[in-house]
C-alpha cells in the first residue's frame, strides 16, 4: 500500500512516516502543507492519503478543504483525516462530500500501529472509518433520549460498529455472529430507529451518523 | 446711536430715532409739497413712505451688522421721495430727480437680495443691480432727452425739461428697451429671491419670509404701474396708479418691521428653554430644546470632564477633534464658578445671531452645568466599559494563542512521542521493560487526553470556524445530559459568538455538574442587534449569581461586551438564564 502524509509538524509527521513504514506501508510523499500534498499527489498518486485537519496556512479546516479537492479530482483516493478535536460537525462535513473510501479518526489513533493500519486498509478497500470515540460520544448522549433505549444491547453494538463504518461481514466477525444474523439485527435497528433501509454500506454510514447527531 | 440690544426699539426715545424721524418729515414736506395741491392722496402716501423707509432704515441700522443694511433702506426712502422734485419745476431739482427713480429701485432691491447679509451673496447679485441701475438710468435720461416726461409725468403742471435732442423714432427704440429690460430684470428679481429663499437655514430662514413677501409685493406694483402706465389713457388713472404703487412701495418696511418683531418671538422661544430646563434634564434633552429653540438641528453641546481633561459629547465619547474646526459657531459656556463648562456647536449662520445664541446657552446654564456632571458620569462608565471590553478580549486572543500554541506545540511532541514509545514497544523482548512501556503509554494517553480537554475549554475551534451553533452542538454532545438546541444558521460577531459560547457552556456546565438536571434547552435568536441567548435546566434551583460562582464571572463576561445578563433561579424549580449580547 503506498500512502502519502501531510502534517504541519515535521516531528509528528516523521514519527507517523516510520509508524507506517514499520507496518508495511510505503510512504510516498511527506508534506507540511495542504498545497504540497496536493502536489506531491499529482506528481505520483498513492492508494491514501493520511492528513490533518488543522494545517496551514488558514489553520482552520485545510485538512477537509484538501480532503474534498482530492477526493473530488482523484476518485479512487482513499483519504484518511487525522483531528486533533473529534468533532462531529467535521465528520458529518467530511462525509457529506461522499462517504466511501474516506475516513476521520482522532490523532490519538496513532498510539495503536496496528488500529492505524487496520484503518487505512479500510479506506483503501472503498470502506467508511469513524472514530469509535466520537461514535461513543454521541450513542451515550443518544442513550438519554427515548429512541435508542428501545434498542437491545446487541442492537446497539450493532448500531456502534455502523456507525463506525464496518460492513456486514466485519460487524459478523467482530460479534461472533452469521451473516444473516448481523441482517436481522441491522433491520430492526433501522425499524426501530425509523430510518429507511439502505444496502449501500457507505450510505448507511452518513444515515445513522446524522440520526446520532439530531438530538 | 443707542444700542437696542438684540432687535429694534427696546422702547426708548433716542437721538438717532428721533433725528431719523424729523429728517423723513421735512423730506416728506419738501418733496410733497407741489404734488399735495394736485393729488392730496398720492402726497400723503408719498409722505408716509418716505418717514417710514428712513426710519425703518435708521432702526435696522442699530442691529448688530445690519448698519449697511439700514442706511441703504433709508437711502431707498430718500431717493423715492426725491423722484417728486420734478413737480418743483425747477431745472437743478428735476436733473436731481431724473437720478432718483434709477437710485431708490436699485438701493432697494440691494438691501432685499442681500439681508441680512452685509454684502451680496455673488457675482449674479452684483452683475444684476449694476444692469438694473444702467438699464433704469438709460431709460429715463434718455426719455429726458426725447422731452418726455417719464420721471414723473405731468403732475400739477409740466416739469422742465432741456430742448430735444433725440428724435422719436429713439422714443420707439427707448420704449422697447424699457419693457423687454422690465421683463428681464423683473424674472433675474424673482430667481434671485427664489433662491435666496431656498439657501437659508434656520432663524435667517424665519426672518426672510416677511421681507421676500414685501420685496414681491413692491416688485408686482412697480411692473404694474409701468405696465399700467404705457396702457393709461388718462393723466387722472395713471395718478390713481402712482397712488397703488405708492401704497405697495409700504409693504418693504412693513416687511422689515415684520422680521424685527419674528426677531423678538424667537427671544421668547429662548425664554422657554429657560422655563422647560429648569430641573435636572437629561443631556440629550437640554441639546433638544437649544436645537429646537436655535432651529438648528446639527446644534451639538460638548461638555468639559475635568478629570479626562477632554470635551466629551451627549454620548459619552470624546470629541474626535478640536472643537469648532469646522467652521461652525463655537459658544463656550463657563459655569458659575467660572470654570470652563460646555461648549455649543452650532451652525455658521447663527453667527449673526450672536447675542440670541448667547441668551439661549446662558438660559439653559444651569441645567447644562447639571448636564455635565452627567456627562462626566457618562465619560466614566464609557471609559469603564471600553477598559473592560478591552480586557475581555486581551483574555480571549490570549486564549486563542494558548490554544494554538498547546496544539502545535505539546500535542504534536508527546503524540510523536506515543509513535516512538509504540516502536519501542514493538522492539522489546522483555515482559518486565514491555509492562513498564505499557505502563508509560498508558500514562501518556491520559496526558494527551487531558491537553486536549483543556486546550478545547480554552478556545474551540470550532466556534472560530463553523460558528456558535456547530460548537454548541459539541458542548452538548459531551454532556451527560439531553440538550435541545435552538440556534439559527449564521454568523455573527467574534466578540458576540464568544461571549454567548462561553456562557451556554458555563450555564450547561453548571445544570449537569450542580443543578442534577436531566435536560436542557439553549434557544438562541437575534433581534434589533442583539443576540438574545436563553438557556433553561429543569434542575433544583436556587443558583445565586452572587455566591461567587461561575455565574458571577458570567455576569462580569457579557457586562463586558455590553450586554445584560438574567438569572432566574427559584428554589425546586429550575434555572434560566437570559443574556442579551449586542452583536451589530
Amino acid at each position: 500500500m503506498r500512502v502519502a502524509l501531510a502534517d504541519d509538524s515535521a516531528l509528528f509527521r516523521s514519527g507517523l512516516a516510520g509508524l507506517l513504514t514499520a507496518t508495511g506501508v510505503e510512504v510516498t510523499a511527506l508534506a507540511g502543507s495542504g498545497d504540497e500534498l496536493l502536489a506531491a499527489v499529482a506528481a505520483d498518486l498513492p492508494d491514501a492519503v493520511v492528513l490533518d485537519l488543522r494545517m496551514p496556512p488558514t489553520y482552520t479546516d485545510e485538512g477537509l478543504v484538501v480532503a474534498e479537492r482530492l477526493r473530488a479530482r482523484y476518485a479512487e483516493l482513499a483519504v484518511l483525516v487525522l483531528s486533533t478535536y473529534a468533532e462531529s460537525a467535521y465528520a458529518a462535513r467530511l462525509l457529506r462530500s461522499g462517504a466511501r473510501s474516506v475516513g476521520y479518526l482522532l490523532k490519538d489513533r496513532v498510539e495503536d500501529s496496528a488500529a492505524l493500519h487496520d484503518a487505512l486498509v479500510r479506506v483503501v478497500a472503498g470502506e467508511t472509518v469513524v472514530d469509535p470515540e466520537l461514535v461513543v460520544r454521541l450513542l451515550r448522549r443518544q442513550r438519554t433520549t427515548s429512541a435508542v433505549d428501545q434498542l437491545t444491547a446487541r442492537e446497539r453494538e450493532v448500531l456502534q460498529l455502523m456507525a463506525e463504518g464496518r460492513s456486514n461481514a466485519r460487524i459478523g466477525r467482530e460479534l461472533y455472529l452469521s451473516p444473516k444474523t448481523v441482517e436481522t439485527h441491522i433491520a430492526a435497528v433501522f425499524a426501530k430507529l425509523g430510518l429507511p433501509p439502505s444496502s449501500d454500506d457507505n450510505r448507511r454510514v452518513l444515515a445513522v451518523l446524522t440520526w446520532l447527531r439530531a438530538a | 446711536m443707542a444700542s437696542g440690544g438684540g432687535g429694534y426699539g427696546g422702547g426708548a426715545v433716542s437721538v438717532g430715532r428721533l433725528g431719523a424721524l424729523l429728517a423723513g418729515l421735512v423730506l416728506a414736506v419738501v418733496t410733497q409739497w407741489p404734488v399735495w395741491a394736485a393729488a392730496p392722496a398720492l402726497a400723503l402716501v408719498n409722505g408716509v413712505g418716505t418717514v417710514a423707509f428712513v426710519v425703518t432704515g435708521a432702526l435696522l441700522a442699530e442691529h448688530r451688522g445690519q448698519r449697511a443694511n439700514g442706511r441703504l433702506l433709508a437711502l431707498t426712502g430718500v431717493a423715492w421721495s426725491g423722484v417728486w422734485l420734478d413737480a418743483w419745476q425747477s431745472p437743478l431739482l428735476s436733473v436731481v430727480a431724473l437720478v432718483c427713480p434709477a437710485l431708490y429701485v436699485t438701493a432697494g432691491a440691494t438691501v432685499l437680495l442681500r439681508y441680512p447679509a452685509a454684502r451680496l451673496p455673488g457675482a449674479a447679485q452684483r452683475a444684476f443691480v449694476v444692469t438694473l441701475f444702467v438699464w433704469l438710468q438709460a431709460v429715463f435720461v434718455g426719455s429726458a432727452l426725447t422731452g418726455g416726461v417719464e420721471a414723473l409725468g405731468a403732475l400739477g403742471g409740466r416739469p422742465w425739461r432741456p430742448a430735444p435732442v433725440l428724435g422719436p423714432e429713439s422714443a420707439a427704440v427707448l420704449a422697447t428697451v424699457d419693457r423687454v429690460g422690465a421683463v428681464l430684470l423683473g424674472t433675474a428679481f424673482v430667481v434671485l429671491l427664489a433662491r435666496k429663499v431656498r439657501r437659508a437655514r434656520g432663524l435667517d430662514r424665519g426672518e426672510l419670509v416677511p421681507v421676500v413677501v414685501g420685496a414681491v409685493a413692491a416688485g408686482v406694483a412697480l411692473g404694474s404701474f409701468r405696465i399700467g402706465r404705457a396702457l393709461a389713457g388718462s393723466e387722472e388713472s395713471v395718478t390713481a396708479l402712482r397712488l397703488v404703487h405708492a401704497v405697495a412701495l409700504l409693504a418693504i418696511p412693513l416687511a422689515f418691521a415684520a422680521a424685527a418683531l419674528r426677531r423678538r418671538l424667537e427671544r421668547g422661544a429662548v425664554a422657554d428653554v429657560v422655563v422647560g430646563l429648569s430641573g435636572v434634564a437629561p443631556l440629550d434633552q437640554v441639546r433638544e430644546r437649544l436645537r429646537r429653540a436655535l432651529r438648528d438641528p446639527g446644534l451639538e453641546v460638548l461638555y468639559w470632564v475635568p478629570d479626562e481633561r477632554a470635551w466629551v459629547g451627549t454620548d459619552g465619547r470624546p470629541a474626535d477633534e478640536p472643537p469648532g474646526g469646522d467652521g461652525r459657531l463655537v459658544v463656550p459656556v463657563t459655569a458659575g464658578d467660572g470654570d470652563r463648562l460646555a461648549l455649543v456647536l452650532a451652525d455658521p449662520s447663527l453667527r449673526r445671531h450672536g447675542r440670541l445664541v448667547e441668551a439661549a446657552v446662558s438660559a439653559a446654564g444651569l441645567a447644562l452645568e447639571n448636564a455635565r456632571l452627567q456627562a462626566g458620569i457618562r465619560a466614566q462608565l464609557e471609559q469603564v466599559r471600553a477598559s473592560r471590553a478591552r480586557i475581555v478580549e486581551a483574555g480571549l486572543a490570549e486564549r486563542r494563542r494558548l490554544e494554538r500554541d498547546l496544539h502545535d506545540g505539546a500535542q504534536q511532541r508527546l503524540l510523536a512521542l506515543t509513535i516512538q514509545l509504540g516502536a519501542v514497544r514493538t522492539a522489546v523482548a522483555d515482559e518486565a521493560t514491555k509492562e513498564l512501556v505499557d505502563a508509560a503509554r498508558a500514562d501518556l494517553r491520559c496526558a494527551v487526553e487531558e491537553l486536549r480537554d483543556l486546550a478545547r475549554g480554552l478556545h474551540p475551534p470550532l466556534l472560530g470556524q463553523a460558528g456558535l451553533g456547530p460548537a454548541l452542538e459539541s458542548v452538548a454532545e459531551r454532556l451527560p445530559l439531553p440538550v435541545r438546541l435552538d440556534v439559527p444558521d449564521r454568523r455573527w460577531s467574534v466578540a458576540a459568538e464568544t461571549a454567548a459560547y462561553f456562557l451556554v457552556c458555563e450555564a450547561l456546565t453548571n445544570a449537569a455538574k450542580h443543578a442534577g438536571a436531566t435536560s436542557a434547552r439553549v434557544l438562541v435568536d437575534e433581534a434589533g442587534g442583539r443576540l438574545r441567548v436563553e438557556v433553561a435546566d429543569d434542575g433544583v434551583g436556587g443558583a445565586d449569581p452572587a455566591g461567587g460562582s461561575g455565574l458571577t464571572g458570567l455576569v462580569d463576561r457579557i457586562g463586558a461586551v455590553g450586554g445584560a445578563l438574567r438569572i432566574s433561579s427559584p428554589p425546586g424549580a429550575g434555572t434560566r438564564i437570559t443574556a442579551e449580547i449586542p452583536c451589530g
